[in-house]
């Protein structure tokens, strides 16, 4: 039987080839890549040309605040990688933070702190139903949360009318969360035992495994006896859970909250998926990689302010960075149509 | 006196991996003949087709086009020089209008300076259309039109590929006739035959009676070798059969020495299922049981091992196991109730290549490596050594990459990863040796034979009859959808193998 | 031949079996129009106003920049690719307009030529989106968010703090004077369909934008220069939306970055309404555009009907997952990978 032959170039022969790949294929990046170590050089290096700089950068108090301040686009992050890991996006999660934020503060003061929990569960329900849009439509992840976006940028400004929401009573929840021990901020400890955890889950559990196998391979995950469907829709549970906890440090960092208090950070978690080494197209990458990916971006801007660099240059960095970096590590072993 | 080679192909070899797909073949296509090439799979017809239409090229010998040598770097030159395929899996774009199709990267003058002129395009495929078939209308939209129609425009667009050059046009047609009705089929061969009169073709089928009837001479071809070529005026069929699948016989390749008795108690029972490809199936399986599934590309035994596993829906009739009624939706049920599959693509749905051979291992059976929620580490250790060493597959560590190994040992752990399950029931096997060097599929032999013998049951669609024959204890043979025929096999008492070809063409 | 009355018979036959194929084909964006008639119906209850010629000739000048958008972005959609870009670009091309033409600001005075250079910038985006989708291979999704944010960078750069106020009088009447009862900017929108339908029925671009779609690996076969035509798609999507960037300007008559704000979701929400699905293939310019009349359409009545700006974002939000679903439903399949 014939079908038709693939193109010439990096489609594999249609025989069965032993294919070893030779050293010399795989490029330095790439091998970077795939141990996870090119973020943390990334790190390193930015680190050091914003203290040659400004040697003020180094002090304890600027580098617990760089910490503290990127907690929330590194919760994102975090939330957007586990989508991302099976090959989805999630457009909606930052304009769902904004939402969760809004609610959250007017109700922490009626509700008290069970209002927490609540948003929380908020949050992961309207993954579920974006989830369970996508999955059982079957209609592309893009337009499902660029979809939701609108739906979740709506209902903010319905709730908080185009202003920002001050809470007074019912702060003291959560206000603890941004403060610091012994100069430690206890916002980023808890967003690192937090992606620790995530991590051993993803590790120990076989749905960790699961997840990749979804991203690399769904059909085969499928043909495995995987259940895919119960996958995707739990990794968008996971997303809006972050873009919900997300919401809830912000409103601790801030102590208001606006329907788009958290939307610009959209692009910028994206780019920290992506600098953290976690593959657009699914099943490379980790969450332990994305925190690191954050703290890259969030030195990034802090640099650029030192620089005295005009923060619309921001916007238009994050974009070259997100396309840049994707060409560079995008794996031409694994061929399919790019449109 | 010898007539020009128009095409064909002179000591030409192709190896794969393993794998020596065709040995010092030779074909010739004189001017304004139609030659056929049959052979049952794993002959090399695919392979030699492949080559002859541009898509691979020989490791030796040479592709002699026109009474020269030439080279083909891929379709867009073969195309160029005149050689058009019309390919199985239609290569016809729905969404436009049939003209479009039949002229496509073809426009020439009916595109000028970037602009279309519609009428004139129309005119132009309308000649290739009135060639080859009525009531074909180049303003249709290809999706409007019935299989069977497309496969016409296919052919037309064919004969326009194979006019760019100022020679007569070469076409390659590859099992056009199997989504062909009776009657459509006598129209393709009254347009072969007029065909005839400005082109030479090639006619790959599996279906006898077709190469018969059109063919001016036929190419047998067996094991990558070319063994024959006949006069079909003047062959007998019974001939043309036995030539197809000759004398050989492996000995011990297939462990025949290891099949045991099945047990009498029957686990699959299939009755009168249907779905989109097959119709009105009914078989068993018995436990320890092997049943070789046969038949060739549009058989539908694929579409019955997908049915089975739960990936392909299923429209009417039962399927139980151990006396449990079965309904899948979803192959997540069929693993549960100990049901594993091996698709025939490997690569694309069979193992995650990406992933470690640790991780492909335990992809189905995770519970098997884990103490609670968590997977174990020493116990998978354990497990996955166990299971690499038994199966003697090759690799580095368990933690390299799958996409390293070989395709056979690929192969083995994609077969482990169901063998986790001490609860396996029933085995679905679609050509699990299909691209597999001698020893790893002697290897897979063995193990089913094993496994048989410990009771479990296994659905073998087998790669060639050989096979087949050779591992089963019953043969079935299907035939467009249905059930054609059933044969006990015994290591004593094999069945015929042009007996069971008869029943699968 | 038949006698006189079986012939009339014959031809009324004729003549319903033909409206069947009309009705069945997908030449008409039959659905979309289905819808039309129904907003159409329900604002009869609602707000009979909406009928009204004053509202009517509004309602034109309102789908007039989202019409725009929607032939650039149907090429892209086409060949299975998505412009998420069009609000950022037409950000940057308006600002260009302001700053270029005669305005409070600076002192540039080019008149028309304005507009042409607003193009450019929207041509010169969308070759970066191109390029990077066709030859980084760089998912379409991901690479136009980039180019969004990169756009509004652009934006916010020109806009340096203070608005330009454009004071070209040849310009701002555009918005304003009446030519055959409608503003010069509908004439224009009108025009920019009518080329979008001449390029996809007859230019060899429009015909293997088609094609790509249709399936990619046979156009390859066939000798079509995929990647060329996938950048030429993206460029003239950008093109498109530089000149919707000019014509919003128009309206406003200040520069303004956020000129795009919502377009995006109209736009997309009217091209999948209208029958050009995601996958690509199927579809076309004069589908987007009656689906863009829909929207609009939806959009004007729900201000009819005194729907709030903010519930307004949710609603069209809500639809581009509606649209989507409903136009892929009958793609689903068992074990199909959709991600």
């Amino acid at each position: 039987m014939t079908s038709l032959p693939q193109a010439p170039g990096p489609a594999p022969a249609a025989a069965d080839t032993a294919g070893t790949t030779a050293k010399s294929e795989t490029s330095l990046l790439r091998r970077l890549q795939d141990a996870g170590v090119a973020p943390l050089l990334v790190l390193v290096v930015l680190v050091a040309v914003i203290g040659i700089i400004d040697h003020g950068f180094f002090t304890p108090r600027s580098i617990a605040s760089l910490l503290e301040q990127s907690t929330p686009l590194a919760l994102l992050a975090i939330g957007q990688c586990l989508v991302v890991l099976t090959g989805r996006i999630d457009l909606s999660n930052a304009a769902l933070a904004s939402l969760c934020g809004v609610l959250l503060a007017q109700t922490l003061g009626s509700l008290g702190v069970a209002s927490v929990p609540l948003v929380l569960l908020g949050g992961a329900v309207a993954g579920a139903v974006i989830g369970w849009i996508h999955v059982k439509a079957q209609v592309p992840s893009f337009i499902v949360t660029l979809g939701a976006l609108g739906v979740w940028s709506g209902l903010s400004l319905v709730l908080a009318q185009a202003n920002s929401v001050l809470v007074t009573k019912g702060y003291g929840y959560v206000e603890w969360i941004f403060t610091r021990r012994f100069g430690i901020p206890i916002a980023f400890v808890v967003v690192l035992i937090i992606t620790l955890l995530l991590m051993v889950a993803m590790r120990g559990l076989p749905a960790g495994r699961q997840v990749k196998a979804v991203g690399l391979n769904e059909r085969a995950a499928a043909y495995s006896g995987i259940r895919t469907s119960l996958i995707v829709i739990t990794v968008f549970v996971g997303s809006g859970l972050f873009a919900a906890l997300a919401a809830v440090f912000q409103i601790s960092q801030l102590q208001s909250a606006g329907a788009s208090t958290s939307s610009s950070l959209l692009l910028p978690a994206i780019a920290a998926v992506i600098i953290g080494g976690t593959a657009i197209s699914g099943g490379v990458g980790g969450v332990g990689r994305t925190l690191l990916g954050a703290l890259v971006i969030s030195v990034l801007r802090v640099g650029l302010d030192i620089a005295g660099v005009d923060s619309a240059i921001q916007p238009i960095l994050y974009g070259l960075i997100v396309i840049f970096a994707i060409a560079a590590t995008v794996d031409r072993r694994r061929t399919t149509v790019v449109a | 006196m010898t007539s020009s080679v128009v095409f064909g192909v002179r000591n030409v070899s192709k190896s794969f991996p393993g794998v020596k797909a065709l040995k010092d073949v030779s074909i010739e296509i004189h001017p304004r003949e139609v030659v056929g090439l049959i052979g049952e799979n794993g002959a090399g017809k695919s392979t030699l087709l492949k080559i002859l239409s541009g898509v691979q090229r020989p490791d030796t010998g040479d592709v002699i086009l026109r009474d020269q040598p030439v080279t083909f770097n891929g379709v867009g030159d073969a195309v160029r020089e005149g050689v058009a395929m019309v390919y199985q899996e239609q290569s016809l774009l729905p969404n436009i209008t049939v003209g479009e199709n039949v002229l496509l990267g073809n426009e020439g003058g009916t595109v000028r300076g970037g602009v279309y002129r519609w009428s004139e395009l129309r005119k132009r495929a309308q000649g290739y259309l009135d060639q080859v078939g009525t009531g074909l209308d180049a303003a249709a939209t290809t999706e409007s039109l019935p299989f069977a129609q497309r496969q016409m425009v296919e052919v037309a667009k064919a004969l326009a590929t194979g006019e760019r050059t100022h020679h007569e046009p070469v076409i390659l047609l590859d099992e056009p006739t199997s989504v062909l009705e009776h009657a459509e089929i006598e129209k393709l061969y009254e347009i072969v035959r007029e065909l005839r009169e400005r082109a030479s073709i090639v006619f790959v089928s599996h279906r006898m009676n077709e190469v018969l009837a059109v063919c001016d001479r036929v190419y047998i071809m067996r094991d990558g070798e070319v063994v024959a070529v006949r006069d079909p005026k003047t062959v007998a069929e019974h001939e043309l059969y036995e030539l197809m699948v000759g004398e050989e016989r492996h000995e011990g390749f297939y462990h025949e020495e290891g099949q045991a008795e099945p047990d009498p108690r029957v686990r699959l029972e299939i009755s009168q299922l249907s779905g989109e490809h097959f119709h009105d199936i009914s078989l068993t399986v018995a436990r320890g049981e092997v049943v070789a599934l046969m038949g060739v590309q549009e058989s539908g035994r694929e579409y019955l091992g997908r049915a089975l596993f739960g990936a392909v829906p299923v429209r009417s009739g039962t399927v139980t196991l151990d006396g449990e009624r079965l309904n899948f939706r979803t192959p997540t049920q069929a693993v549960r109730d100990g049901i594993g599959y091996i698709p025939s693509e490997r690569k694309v749905d069979g193992a995650v290549l990406g992933m470690s051979v640790n991780d492909n291992l335990t992809l189905a059976h995770p519970d098997q490596v884990s103490k609670g929620p968590f997977i174990d580490p020493a116990l998978e250790r354990k497990t996955v050594r166990q299971w690499l060493d038994r199966l003697r597959v090759k690799t580095p560590s368990a933690t390299t990459l799958m996409r390293t190994l070989s395709g056979g040992n690929q192969q083995k752990v994609v077969l482990a990863k169901w063998l986790l399950d001490p609860d396996l029931r029933l085995l679905i096997l679609d050509t699990p040796t299909r691209g597999l060097d001698i020893g790893a599929k002697a290897d897979v032999y063995q193990l089913i034979r094993e496994l048989a013998g410990k009771g479990l049951s296994v659905l073998l669609i087998a790669d060639t009859l050989d096979e087949g024959i050779a591992m089963s204890h019953r043969v079935i043979t299907m035939k467009d959808g249905r059930i054609t025929g059933e044969f006990p096999s015994t290591p004593s008492n094999r069945p015929d193998k042009a007996d069971v070809l008869a029943r699968m063409v | 031949m038949s006698a006189a009355p079986s012939v009339t018979t014959r031809t009324q036959g004729v003549q319903s079996s033909r409206l069947r194929g009309v009705l069945r084909s997908e030449r008409v964006p039959v659905p979309a129009l289905a819808v039309l008639a129904l907003i159409c119906l329900v604002m009869l209850a609602v707000n009979p106003s909406f009928l009204s010629l004053g509202n009517l000739s509004t309602l034109a000048i309102q789908a007039a920049v989202p019409a725009v958008l929607a032939v650039g972005l149907t090429f892209v959609v086409l060949m299975g690719g998505i412009d998420l870009s069009l609000e950022g670009v037409m950000g940057a091309a308006g600002m260009t307009t302001a700053v270029l033409l005669l305005n409070d600001r600076t002192g540039n005075n080019l008149g028309l030529w304005a507009v042409l250079a607003a193009m450019l910038v929207g041509a010169g985006l969308g070759a970066l989106s191109g390029l990077s989708v066709a030859f980084l291979r760089v998912p379409s999704f991901i690479v136009t968010i980039g180019t969004w944010q990169i756009g509004l960078g652009i934006a916010q750069l020109l806009f340096a703090g203070k608005p330009p106020r454009i004071q070209d009088a040849t310009f701002l009447s555009f918005a304003i004077d009446r030519v055959a009862g409608l503003p010069v900017l509908v004439w224009t929108a009108i025009v920019v369909v009518l080329i979008g339908m001449w390029i996809q029925r007859y230019s060899r671009f429009g015909r293997y934008a088609m094609v790509v779609g249709g399936g990619e690996d046979i156009a390859r076969l066939s000798g079509i220069p995929v990647r060329r035509i996938r950048v030429y798609g993206f460029v003239l999507s950008g093109l498109c939306a530089g000149l919707a960037g000019a014509m919003a300007t128009a309206r406003t008559g200040v520069g303004d970055v956020g000129i795009g704000t919502g377009q995006l979701f109209i736009t997309i929400a009217g091209v999948v309404i209208g029958g050009t699905v995601l996958t690509g293939g199927r579809g076309g310019v004069l589908h987007s555009v009656v689906g863009v009349i829909v929207m609009a359409a939806l959009a004007n009545g729900m201000v009819l009907a005194g729907v709030s700006s903010f519930i307004q974002q949710a609603v069209l939000g809500a639809i581009v997952v509606v649209a989507a679903v409903v136009t892929m439903w009958r793609l689903r399949a068992r074990l199909r990978v959709v991600k």
